[in-house]
């Protein structure tokens, strides 16, 4: 099923024009490592705060306000360019083992993400300015870290396991290692 | 150029390093775009604060000390791993002019930043009560404008 809908992404109008020019994919790639660096970048600063570790020990609300709204926007960037990226080569990406693993991750990382909003950040009241929050979110924080800088090393994993872009730079510059 | 590039290609230390490419390159390379992120991100915070659009209840004195040491940490480690990585691919980069452009604007942008670091350390009363300044705008939107720049030749170098 993963099969046909792969082919049928692959042969699709959108597939075919990203794969007829040379300069498309390389452009969203670039896009999409600025949305990927700011979403991780960002998350950090409100993980390592809730960690207990710097920011000069300001509210988390407060923190969370000054960095969520740029995890927001670099996120929604990195899913439009990460799937534009796999249209252009749908059959390659969804059937390695490390893309299917990275989305996994983020969907971890989502579920990660409501259960602080919903339930953790109730409480948040009590633990708000302390250098070391509660046990919960303390552990929300490492989880998260964990899965992001897991998100960034599977897409690199991805990189180099890729059988893509066959003929092209890339690939030559690949199979040259 | 090109010669200095077959050198390091064909030296001892890239003799070592070789063999070990196949997953020294991936981690390397995880730990540079992990460094990145530390840049852009805090570099993003600061200049918004400087172009005045987030962060206005904080000073800009404030700021740079609280994120300008991770700039300098993530910088020196971008240093040393870009610098492995051109060890290892020698004539991918080194003979490239994106390349040397890439290196350009890290310079200029370091450079900036270390400029604004030093002129709010040696005056931060003044700084912290500043008003807007279209002038100070100007040097935040240049300077993310370079940080970009550096990210996006970063991957194109490996398509040029």
């Amino acid at each position: 099923m993963l099969d046909t809908f792969a082919s049928q992404l692959n042969d699709s109008w959108l597939g075919e024009t990203i794969r007829s020019t040379g300069w498309m994919y390389p452009t969203f790639e670039s896009i999409h490592v600025i949305a990927i660096t700011i979403v991780v970048g960002m998350i950090s600063i409100m993980d390592l705060r809730l960690l207990g570790l710097p920011s000069n020990g300001r509210p988390v609300s407060e923190l969370a306000r000054e960095t969520l709204h740029w995890v927001w926007a670099a996120f929604v960037v990195a899913v439009i360019t990460g799937a534009l990226m796999t249209v252009s080569q749908a059959q390659v990406f969804l059937s390695n083992p490390w893309y299917l693993l990275k989305m996994g991750l983020i969907l971890l990382a989502g579920i990660n993400m409501l259960y602080f909003e919903l339930i953790t950040s109730r409480t948040m009241g009590q633990w708000n300015i302390d250098v070391a929050p509660a046990p919960a979110a303390r552990m929300a924080a490492a989880i998260s870290l964990t899965l992001w800088v897991g998100v960034v090393v599977l897409g690199r994993v991805m990189g180099f396991t890729l059988n893509m872009l066959a003929g092209s730079d890339l690939t030559q510059y690949l199979s040259s290692m | 150029m090109t010669n200095i590039a077959e050198w390091l290609r064909d030296s001892a230390l890239n003799d070592f390093l070789e063999p070990q490419a196949w997953w020294l390159i991936p981690v390397i390379q995880i730990i540079h775009i992990l460094s990145i992120a530390v840049v852009l991100s805090s570099m993003l915070m600061l200049n918004a604060r400087l172009l005045r659009a987030s962060l206005v209840n904080q000073t800009v004195p404030q700021l740079t000390r609280r994120f300008l040491p991770w700039v300098w940490i993530a910088l020196a480690v971008l240093l040393v791993s870009g610098a492995t990585l051109i060890m290892m691919e020698p004539v991918r980069t080194l003979g490239k002019a994106l390349f040397w452009a890439k290196m350009a604007a890290v310079l200029v942008a370091a450079l900036m930043t270390l400029g604004l670091q030093r002129r709010v350390e040696s005056h931060p009363e003044a700084w912290a009560v500043r008003g807007p300044d279209p002038a100070l705008a100007g040097f935040a939107a240049l300077n993310i404008g370079l940080w970009l720049f550096i990210i996006v030749a970063g991957r194109w170098i490996a398509y040029v």
